[in-house]
């Protein structure tokens, strides 16, 4: 889910940005450093909301290489799935195993062992997506899928989440036919 | 699953979110459409680029928002939006043992993410397990707000 919070960054900053437009520069790496970053625990960082002119305190030079860092503090907008949170999701990818969901930049898989039963076996290689049974459920890439999220995990700067459409209400909700491309 | 054994479980279905997050402020994806919307204009002002994961995130809202209408008043909408937000954090309900109960932020922008105007409470109740704490005319009540303003909105 989407929220915002206060968080801290270290920025460091080489001389010869000091002068006039400090501020300026402090925010613009700010943002250059943090937007889209997956932070481990909070989530990915979507939006720098604000930068308080009043939160951004005197640096500490280093005495090594005479950069000066500084602690900023600033708002954003983060997203981060929640455990037994119920999302809606684009999916992106098909495969024998299960399929890959996206909320934005989080990526999502739901394994077959997370799909209702009349859809255990309905992987179509062909129309590379899975197909229930009675053939009226059809997820392919570019369907929008309401699942809920069941785990975690954080690697090399992304964040994955496993998810189930097993549940009751949960699922196809269109077929992305009038959304066009994603 | 790389979660840390000593943790308390973290559980949104019980409203348990995890020491970290309770000073959190929590957006429905119909606000979070408001905000980009507003930062990017303000990007755009000042030429820059919009990155990777904003855009993402803006086709997501976009695509995934029951509360929209291109043609009605961007700040007619934004302000339905608010005013249902704000009807439900404002909304109280006594229980039998004379306690108040109110609607826990995240509950809030769950409800305003996947209640469309055709939800029953029993979808309600399965889609956020936690509203199980509120009677069944409660949680109609609720439904009711949502479905009015989507109607608003929408018409």
């Amino acid at each position: 889910m989407f929220y915002v919070k206060t968080l801290s960054h270290e920025i460091v900053l080489e001389p010869v940005h000091f002068g006039q437009k400090l501020r300026a520069t402090l925010v613009r790496l700010l943002k250059e450093q943090v937007e889209g970053l997956a932070l481990a625990n909070y989530g990915y960082v979507v939006n720098v909301i604000e930068v308080p002119e009043d939160q951004i305190k005197s640096g500490v030079i280093e005495y090594d290489t005479g950069s000066v860092i500084f602690t900023v503090q600033y708002t954003a907008l983060l997203l981060r799935p929640f455990i037994h949170e119920v999302l809606d999701a684009v999916v992106s990818q098909c495969n024998p195993l299960g399929f890959f969901a996206f909320v934005g930049p989080l990526r999502i898989f739901v394994s077959k062992h997370s799909m209702p039963e009349d859809m255990f076996n309905g992987f179509d290689g062909e129309k590379d997506a899975w197909i229930s049974d009675d053939k009226e459920v059809v997820i392919a890439s570019g369907s929008g899928v309401r699942l809920k999220i069941k785990g975690r995990t954080v690697e090399q700067g992304n964040i994955t989440a496993i998810g189930t459409i097993k549940d009751n209400y949960l699922g196809l909700i269109d077929d992305g036919e009038a959304q066009g491309p994603v | 699953m790389v979660e840390d054994a000593t943790a308390p479980i973290e559980n949104v279905a019980e409203l348990q979110l995890g020491k970290e997050f309770q000073d959190i402020h929590i957006l429905s994806n119909a606000q979070v459409a408001v905000i980009l919307q507003a930062s990017a204009g303000y990007a755009v002002s000042r030429d820059e680029e919009l990155n990777d994961v904003y855009r993402k995130v803006q086709r997501y809202v976009n695509r995934f928002t029951s509360m929209t209408n291109p043609e009605k008043e961007h700040q007619e909408v934004v302000d339905e939006l608010d005013n249902l937000q704000d009807a439900l954090s404002a909304f109280r309900k006594e229980t039998e043992d004379g306690e108040e109960q109110e609607l826990h932020p995240a509950e809030v922008a769950a409800l305003m993410n996947l209640v469309a105007t055709d939800t029953m409470v029993e979808e309600a109740v399965a889609l956020i397990p936690s509203l199980s704490r509120f009677p069944e005319a409660a949680i109609d009540e609720i439904l009711d707000i949502i479905r009015s303003t989507i109607i608003r909105i929408v018409s």
